[in-house]
């Protein structure tokens, strides 16, 4: 029987802080993303203990979250997409001379944000998978195709290309041997591709060598930022707005949760109902107010939480690192799910630990590293992006030792490259890549159950979580529809 | 120009679908997924091409240096096919300093310090200390 002191190791604890440490640098670095560091961890952690595998990773996801404040703050750069809301106002305090303040704020609160959302983790994951017991084939694939609506509208600015590019990441996945007839699909007689996409180059050429396309593609390689101004800080004035940082928090959560949707979206929903309810700012919204950056930043981190339900509990990624996440348990033969409780609850306990230890490992590195890792900003970026690149190589490398997943890196970041400079947006694509194959096996087996009954439409959808999830893919297409409208008006 | 492409692509993957189903019913047919999804995405650019039609271009991302962009990913490409010749130590020292070279880096000390390093570096942290097996 497992318990939780079975993690209060030194060796568990070690590995947190390795990978909070590799959180801190990817975070605060533009260009290098939480996910993909994670998706260049799963091919190092590939020989290790899964436990040992998931304690780094919790590291670098809590740490990395809350790290893209960093640049968010000094140079009005988010070190991650969930960041993106952290700018508005930790930008304008950086120029006012309160960058510190800024980024003790986001430390803080980043910190309350993640351990309202494990927590709810925590107590809701349980009763989650219960529910999820009684899934059914078809259920699985609503589930997976209402993540896929969701990422579509909520992640690019236009819905449209938001599900094509979602459509083209499911196709993606079914490249390769079809598990039923074991007839080659999409693989244009190429031996290699039987195997299918794996999932880890893919992620590496999307975020990672994309991004380094992006920042050649155009010009202006000098440093990152200037100088770091010294400043005195009054805890105080950052601790005081707990209850915006509750607010916030539990509003990431349960975007979070939502298969799909995000950090980013947490965090923006998150900025909106503070401009909402803080009646007084310390600063009007937008230009310094330390009420924009606490909500965000509180917002994005309990959505880490919020992320892991849908994941452990059903094997839906929340957001791109939980689809990472879930990669990290297929290539150790392991797959969430209802049973993962019952079959390896040592795994779901060393996510929550894990993601504990993490969020006070924001807090430690906040105080004693994160103004001097800062400054690694202020090396030149024509510097940072050929490591970048040779380790997006020897990431993809690394998943099978072979040149054939080095070349699908290349493909997939010219692909992303290409993407990104045409407005698509790269998330659904991931989404569609991972969620691809379970959507086609679940739709296939419920069909031919369906096959097997009287009245073929009753069997498929007459049953009260079914019901239930046709009405929340409906309402959720509505919703999202009025969600981009809003989104668009906002940004004029 | 990108819903033309859709349209294509979704053309090819019905008739890809359509030559997959040969192997029983279409309801374990390997091509029922493929198929759905081709109709999806021909749906999508039909809705795309009529969005896109007679509107200009308002695209947001823009490339100001198409030059060294396109350098960078068959210098990379390069360095992929070098790997098996050179092995990892000398491919690595030698991508990298083309690619200071490609970026804009004439500084001498720095276009020898910076591959060197940035190999060790890698080697000994990835080879050494992760024990991961480098190409």
């Amino acid at each position: 029987m497992v318990s939780i002191a079975d993690f209060f190791t030194l060796k568990f604890f070690a590995l947190v802080f390795v990978g909070s440490l590799l959180g801190l640098v990817v975070g605060a670095l533009p260009g290098l993303t939480v996910t993909m560091a994670t998706a260049l961890l799963v091919s190092i952690t590939m020989p290790w203990p899964m436990v040992d595998a998931l304690a780094v990773i919790m590291g670098v996801y809590v740490v990395g979250v809350y790290a893209g404040a960093i640049s968010a703050v000094l140079i009005n750069i988010p070190g991650a997409p969930s960041s993106v809301a952290t700018t508005f106002d930790g930008f304008p305090l950086a120029r006012q001379g309160k960058a510190k303040t800024a980024l003790y704020a986001a430390a803080i609160h980043s910190f309350i944000g993640s351990i309202i959302g494990l927590i709810i983790l925590l107590t809701v994951a349980k009763p989650v998978t219960k529910i999820a017991l009684a899934f059914t084939p078809f259920d699985y694939f609503l589930f997976a195709l209402f993540g896929l609506t969701m990422v579509g509208s909520l992640t690019s600015r236009s819905f449209l290309k938001g599900l094509i590019s979602a459509t083209i990441g499911v196709i993606l996945s079914l490249v390769g041997m079809d598990p039923v007839f074991g007839v080659g699909r999409f693989t244009f007689g190429s031996t290699s591709l039987l195997s299918g996409i794996n999932i880890v180059p893919a992620l590496i050429g999307l975020f990672g060598f994309s991004e380094v396309l992006i920042q050649i593609s155009q010009k202006g390689l000098g440093t990152i930022a200037e100088k770091i101004v010294k400043e005195r800080v009054d805890l105080w004035e950052i601790i005081k707005h707990w209850r915006l940082s509750i607010q916030s928090s539990l509003i990431g959560t349960f975007i979070g949760a939502l298969p799909g949707v995000g950090g980013p979206i947490a965090a923006l929903m998150a900025y909106d109902a503070a401009k909402r309810t803080v009646k007084r700012p310390s600063k009007p919204f937008g230009e310094g107010a330390i009420e924009g950056v606490i909500a965000s930043e509180a917002a994005n981190n309990a959505c880490i939480g919020g992320a892991l339900i849908p994941m452990l509990t059903m094997a839906v990624p929340g957001d791109a690192v939980t689809a990472v996440m879930l990669a990290a348990f297929y290539v150790h033969g392991l797959r969430p799910g209802p049973t993962l409780f019952i079959q390896t609850p040592e795994l779901f306990y060393a996510v929550v630990i894990g993601g504990f230890v993490g969020a006070f490992a924001v807090l430690i590195l906040a105080v004693s590293l994160a103004p001097l890792l800062a400054r690694v900003v202020t090396v030149p970026k024509c510097f940072l992006l050929p490591s970048v690149s040779v380790l997006c190589v020897i990431g993809a490398y690394a998943v099978n030792n072979s040149l054939f997943e080095t070349s699908l890196m290349l493909l997939f970041g010219v692909l992303g490259f290409i993407m990104r400079m045409k407005d698509y947006a790269v998330a659904p694509l991931v989404l569609g890549l991972v969620l691809g194959n379970m959507m086609d096996f679940n739709l296939r087996k419920a069909v031919a159950l369906a096959q097997t009954s009287d009245n073929f439409w009753l069997a498929l959808v007459y049953r009260p979580i079914t019901l239930v999830l046709i009405l929340m893919l409906l309402f959720w297409l509505a919703f999202n529809l009025r969600g981009i409208k809003v989104f668009r008006g906002e940004g004029r | 120009m990108e819903g033309v492409l859709f349209l294509i692509i979704s053309l090819f993957i019905i008739y890809h679908a359509l030559s997959l189903h040969s192997f029983g019913e279409w309801a374990l047919s390997p091509g029922l997924f493929p198929l759905i999804l081709g109709v999806v995405l021909l749906i999508l650019s039909v809705f795309l091409l009529r969005k896109t039609y007679g509107v200009k271009k308002a695209e947001r991302g823009s490339v100001s240096d198409w030059k060294t962009t396109l350098l960078s990913i068959v210098l990379c490409m390069g360095y992929i096919l070098s790997l098996p010749i050179l092995h990892f130590n000398l491919s690595t020292i030698v991508y990298s300093f083309l690619f200071l070279l490609i970026l804009g880096v004439r500084n001498i000390l720095i276009l020898t310090i910076l591959p060197i390093g940035l190999t060790a570096s890698i080697y000994y942290t990835f080879g050494v200390l992760l024990r991961v097996v480098l190409p």
